[in-house]
């Protein structure tokens, strides 16, 4: 079965209501349609669900309307849902009733199903559920997914038979009718209005059928909307009863405070700021029962277990490692739930109009801001919510400067970066140093962005023009449930997907850190020669051993690139092991730091300690102001790579994304390391 | 008059829907001749506008809302 509906109409609401945490979110990379499935039981019955983006028409204008239509158009029968159901708003009944009258003209086994009941009878709305599912001929349930009524109305609904019985046409006018018709003996259409979508989507013969009968499509479809809504207000009419005396307007009301021309954006900042301080200040205890966990932990493995390769293995490879994507849950985890609660309010749509005509100077749409949002949290979901943009420039250039966003993989990064040169109780007034200076780097990254935009802007060519036609959702409490429902499902796919490439490489990391060359196998022998010494320190003896180790020489190979940034080749493995996902640099800093030392610190301790060859701190001012710059600008992400390839669907523009914060980054460490050591 | 003069709160009909790129969505969204509408806010520095058409809250660019005729 699949479910389809407007955007911000509680769909996922509902969705996650039937569903709960059975879930299979398409994993982001390689999944051609990505859907989300979920599963539910009922009457004995496994019922597998369908959860299609929220469009508007099923005239697509951007790429996920496309996906959905294309769903509904080109399944092929025997893959085709069962059913399907139709989300309406009780609220607003005619336009939401737009798209399920369009699909209601497919004549396939539906269910409509008109969200919001609860509140709507509070409103003092009254919808007469028989009279309308007589007219539209399927069964209407009324539903409030948010109070969990309706729910099992809805699932009987969708066990029982349902016969679709072809309508009278009421979307083309009397006299196009026969011409209709005609083209659709032609094109063998299955009904009426598969022949007319195709006329009005389709290109290539069709539109030569067009030209030679004299059809407008853009008529047609002006035609359409007049007379569905014509319809569709008679329905409302007959079957929706308003008692204008309930009628509160909360939504306009609380619009003019928050999408007001000064207040709106004042307000905006500060949920913005809000969120920052929120990822820092809450999110820093149990950030910091994790880091000591996984330290004790580590020291515990060590001492229990025998001594060997094996035991090293664990307390050095693996549990750092793991260490370092465990760190971040709690931050991502903020993330997301703030996310989802301004998406779900219906306060996203707020940023969208009022960050528009900023957006449009830089070449992108006020639903920009809502990829850029979300790339605060992870770019690679970030950027499939680009779909909703749909002038193809605007998307490319949005696309294309999301990953400088500051996600939150950089963040642990930055966290350890940031205490190492600034201390932890720095306060200025209320706000701890720390936390300034992240906000800062966000900061950066939104700056950046906005640059790299413009020089964008310059050079992308469009011949379509842009322009921006959105629903402002009415405002509602979020669901809490849904909403850390959400929150599971994305700390879960973060983890896993980003935890078994941590994983692999603290295990391949380490192997190459305890294995060498001849070097690396008579270290006591060689060093004991060229130092002249009997008893050469342990230490001594360790150190040289990690430098000659496979993993030393990758290292150090490729110091003479990154010295200029203040590297060492410490450093240089973990910019290696982090071409593929940043987040590994911790891990891999801790791995690398924890093969030489027998005490179990935690990562920002055994950083702040280590010195380079000279003498000096390994990790002094300009050095980790010059891994600040480079880790804010270098696409360090195979899963950010990945999706913008499968957005694109071009190796050109997903070459330069990668080429241009490549070179970004590397410039801007240079610079910075340059001027301040 | 075009809906992109109005002043904010001015509740009025649509008359006509000028042709244009977008105008087949335009009427998607319900935004049709005879609908009544009230004008909810606008963006500064020529931003988008915000619109109620019948029970709808819509919002769409200056460029679009000067293709909208109303009184």
């Amino acid at each position: 079965m699949a479910l389809i509906g407007n955007a911000n109409l509680g769909k996922t609401t509902l969705f996650n209501k039937l569903c709960g945490l059975k879930q299979k979110t398409g994993n982001y990379p390689g999944v051609t349609v990505d859907k989300n499935k979920g599963f539910f039981e009922h009457q004995d019955q496994k019922i597998e669900l369908i959860d299609l983006p929220g469009i508007s028409s099923l005239f697509p204008k951007s790429s996920d309307e496309e996906l959905v239509v294309q769903y509904l158009m080109e399944t092929p029968e025997n893959e085709f849902p069962d059913k399907l159901i139709v989300l309406a708003n009780a609220l607003n009944m005619k336009r939401s009733l737009y798209l399920f009258d369009q699909v209601r003209d497919l004549n396939k086994p539906m269910v409509l199903a008109i969200n919001f009941s609860e509140l709507a009878k509070k409103r003092g709305i009254f919808i007469d559920v028989d009279k309308l599912s007589a007219q539209l001929g399927v069964p209407v349930i009324l539903v409030d997914a948010k109070h969990k009524t309706g729910l099992d109305e809805l699932k009987d609904a969708l066990l029982e038979k349902t016969d679709i019985v072809e309508r009278d046409i009421h979307f083309v006018r009397e006299s196009d009718l026969d011409t209709l018709l005609s083209f659709k003996k032609i094109t063998n259409s299955e009904h009426p209005y598969t022949a007319f979508l195709q006329l009005a989507n389709g290109g290539g013969d069709y539109s030569k059928f067009a030209e030679h009968h004299g059809v407008n499509i853009k008529e047609w479809k002006t035609n359409e909307s007049i007379l569905r809504y014509k319809f569709l207000g008679k329905l409302v009419e007959q079957s929706v009863e308003i008692d204008k005396s309930k009628a509160i307007d909360f939504t306009t009301q609380l619009d003019r405070v928050l999408t007001h021309n000064v207040w709106g954006y004042v307000i905006f900042l500060a949920i913005l700021f809000g969120i920052f301080q929120a990822i820092f200040l809450l999110a820093a205890y149990p950030m910091d029962w994790i880091d000591s966990g996984i330290a004790s932990l580590s020291s515990w493995t060590s001492d229990t277990l025998p001594e060997g390769y094996f035991s090293d293995l664990l307390s050095q490879g693996l549990i750092p490692g793991i260490g370092g994507v465990l760190i971040f849950v709690p931050q991502i985890a903020i993330l997301f739930f703030l996310f989802a609660l301004l998406e779900e309010s219906g306060y996203m749509q707020r940023i969208v109009f009022l960050m528009d005509k900023f957006m449009q100077r830089f070449g992108m749409s006020g639903k920009s801001v809502v990829p850029m949002i979300s790339g605060m949290a992870c770019a690679v979901p970030a950027i499939m919510s680009a779909r909703t943009i749909e002038n193809t420039k605007e998307r490319m250039i949005t696309i294309l400067i999301t990953p400088l966003m500051t996600c939150s993989a950089r963040i642990p990064v930055y966290i350890v970066i940031i205490g190492l040169i600034i201390p932890d109780d720095k306060f200025v007034g209320i706000f701890q140093v720390q936390g300034l200076m992240l906000m800062g780097m966000y900061l950066l990254g939104i700056v950046m962005s906005l640059i790299v935009a413009l020089v964008l802007k310059a050079i992308i060519k469009t011949k379509f023009k842009s322009y921006l036609l959105i629903d402002m959702p009415e405002y509602l409490v979020p669901e809490i449930k849904s909403v850390l429902i959400s929150v599971w499902n994305n700390v879960r796919s973060f983890v896993w997907d980003a935890g078994r490439i941590i994983l692999a490489t603290s295990i391949i990391l380490f192997v190459l850190a305890t294995n060498g060359g001849e070097k690396f196998k008579n270290a006591e022998t060689v060093l004991s020669k060229t130092t002249q010494q009997e008893n050469v320190p342990q230490e001594k003896i360790d150190a040289f051993k990690l430098e000659n180790s496979y993993l030393g020489i990758m290292g150090r190979s490729i110091e003479p690139a990154i010295e200029p940034l203040g590297y060492d080749w410490k450093i240089g493995i973990a910019l290696i092991s982090s071409l593929a996902a940043r987040e590994v640099f911790v891990s891999t800093m801790s791995t690398i730091y924890s093969i030489n030392s027998d005490e179990e610190l935690t990562i920002r301790d055994k950083l702040k300690k280590e010195r380079s060859a000279n003498g000096s701190l390994a990790f002094g001012f300009a050095t980790s102001v010059s891994l600040l710059l480079f880790y804010a600008f270098a696409l360090q992400c195979l899963s950010t790579v990945a999706v913008t390839y499968k957005e694109t669907k071009s190796i050109k523009w997903t070459g330069l994304q990668f080429l241009y914060m490549t070179l970004l980054a590397y410039f801007a460490a240079f610079i910075a390391f340059q001027l301040l050591k | 008059m075009k809906l992109s003069t109005l002043e904010k709160y001015f509740t009025g009909t649509i008359i006509e829907i000028l042709e244009g790129s977008f105008s087949a969505k335009l009427f998607e969204f319900g935004i049709l001749p005879g609908a009544s509408f009230t004008l909810i806010g606008k963006a500064p520095f020529n931003g988008p506008v915000y619109i109620k058409v019948d029970d709808s809250l819509i919002a769409l660019r200056k460029s679009e809302a000067d293709c909208i005729l109303v009184k």
